[in-house]
């Protein structure tokens, strides 16, 4: 459970402080509202291109990526 | 409620609404930046320069100023932003009630000069505003894009519920790479619509709140000012009216650390025929959206009363800045642009799965439940 829950439940209770501080208080209000908008905006940037996970594709990709690319001094 | 029910009902509350959220959030991301692109067409309004602490001008002659530029219309009301004091917005229309044809004049707080006649129903950012506010066609229009915010509202709970077996199996934050284009924007409709939740939620019920302004704003006129009024009801129409300055200047006095931010003259929807009301604004960045508005008699010149502003007209107020992102600088409204962005991306990758479905249930008859697994 934690897993799955713990970071989408970071990002919302940092989404709702930042989206009230910045209504209740200016100058660090806005800040707060900064920071807890920008961690959903950064983790959907930063996990957007995805990544590998089951090793039988990842091999088959890699050993695709090597038959094409012949190593450097060979 | 089992997978199957729940994918049943984010299916169809999100399949319905989807179009006019595409529409919604497409027309939103201008208006967004509203003000950066009226200052970048040159269209901005700046008040004269001049020092800080430089009187007032009386607000007759603000008023005065709008209606020699059209003299025959009648001035609906005085109103200014609180972070921009200097500029007086003045409406003016044929009849006191009027809503539509309304001329809008800004006018220096200082100097009384008219400074522009913004021609605020035309060009880019007007149609945007038009499609999403109302898309053309008044307040059928909003109640209708409301029942979409509430589909909207039902498709995220019950995203949120299958977020839980769509998502454990890669896990939070992993877009699984290497497999089918399917599973690829299934990661990516999870992940951006798990991360989106709350300020999308917050979006959406302020949205559908906005949506609901106009019969709010009539129904706080019934609540609170008829009653108050109703001794003035059978008076023939007053025999003298008191500058509108004479009644800014007895609120302000009753509410000496706040700001007048709106002036209704007699007869219009906000006011009686009888007397004018005056809004004030707090000075804190919260109270500045909420006013005190204080009735005054036009004959007189005092205050009939304080009147209140009950809980639907605060959530109204606060639901405004908290829709439109534009309380926290260009910084907030860039990272509103994203969120704004990513909403789409979830509208668009949840049509994609959906006709995916659609196309691979037909060729093999396989179990959309299987990806859960």
């Amino acid at each position: 459970m934690r897993r799955i829950w713990l970071w989408p439940t970071v990002i919302g209770i940092a989404s709702l402080t930042g989206l009230v501080a910045g209504l209740m208080l200016d100058g660090w209000g806005d800040f707060l509202a900064w920071m807890g908008l920008g961690l959903p905006v950064a983790t959907g940037v930063i996990d957007w291109r995805g990544r590998y996970t089951s090793t039988p594709e990842r091999l088959n990709d890699i050993a695709a990526r090597e038959c094409l690319q012949p190593r450097a001094g060979e | 409620m089992s997978t199957k029910s729940w994918s049943w009902l984010h299916r169809w509350s999100s399949l319905v609404c989807t179009a006019f959220m595409l529409l919604l959030c497409l027309t939103g991301l201008p208006l967004i930046f509203q003000h950066e692109i009226a200052h970048a067409l040159g269209r901005a309004i700046e008040p004269a320069s001049m020092p800080m602490d430089a009187p007032m001008a009386e607000l007759g002659a603000v008023a005065d100023a709008a209606r020699a530029r059209h003299p025959g219309l009648l001035v609906q009301f005085l109103y200014r932003e609180s972070d921009e004091p200097g500029l007086w917005w003045v409406s003016l229309a044929e009849t006191l009630t009027a809503q539509e044809n309304v001329k809008r004049v800004v006018v220096d707080a200082r100097t009384a000069q008219v400074l522009a006649e913004p021609k605020l129903e035309e060009g880019f950012l007007y149609w945007m505003y038009r499609l999403h506010s109302d898309c053309f066609v008044g307040l059928p229009g909003k109640l209708f894009l409301g029942v979409m915010g509430v589909l909207l509202i039902i498709a995220i709970v019950s995203g949120v519920v299958l977020y839980k077996p769509f998502g454990i199996k890669p896990g939070f934050g992993i877009v699984r790479q290497g497999h089918s284009a399917r599973t690829k924007w299934l990661d990516r409709h999870n992940l951006l619509g798990i991360i989106i939740v709350a300020w999308l939620s917050v979006v959406g019920i302020t949205g559908i709140i906005n949506t609901w302004a106009d019969l709010l704003i009539r129904f706080w006129q019934y609540d609170q000012i008829t009653a108050m009024v109703a001794p003035w009801k059978e008076l023939p129409a007053p025999a003298r009216i008191q500058p509108v300055q004479l009644a800014a200047t007895a609120a302000q006095t009753a509410a000496p650390d706040m700001a007048v931010g709106l002036v209704a003259y007699p007869g219009t929807i906000l006011s009686s025929s009888h007397h004018y009301t005056v809004f004030m604004r707090g000075a804190e960045p919260f109270s500045s959206r909420l006013y005190v508005p204080f009735l005054i008699e036009t004959e007189s010149g005092r205050i009939t009363a304080r009147l209140g502003f009950p809980w639907y007209m605060t959530a109204l107020l606060v639901s405004q800045p908290l829709h439109f992102g534009d309380y926290g600088g260009l910084p907030l409204k860039i990272l509103w642009g994203t969120l704004d962005l990513f909403a789409i991306i979830v509208l668009g990758s949840g049509l994609f799965l959906y006709t995916g479905r659609m196309r691979s249930a037909s060729r093999r008859n396989i179990d959309w439940e299987e990806m859960a697994k």
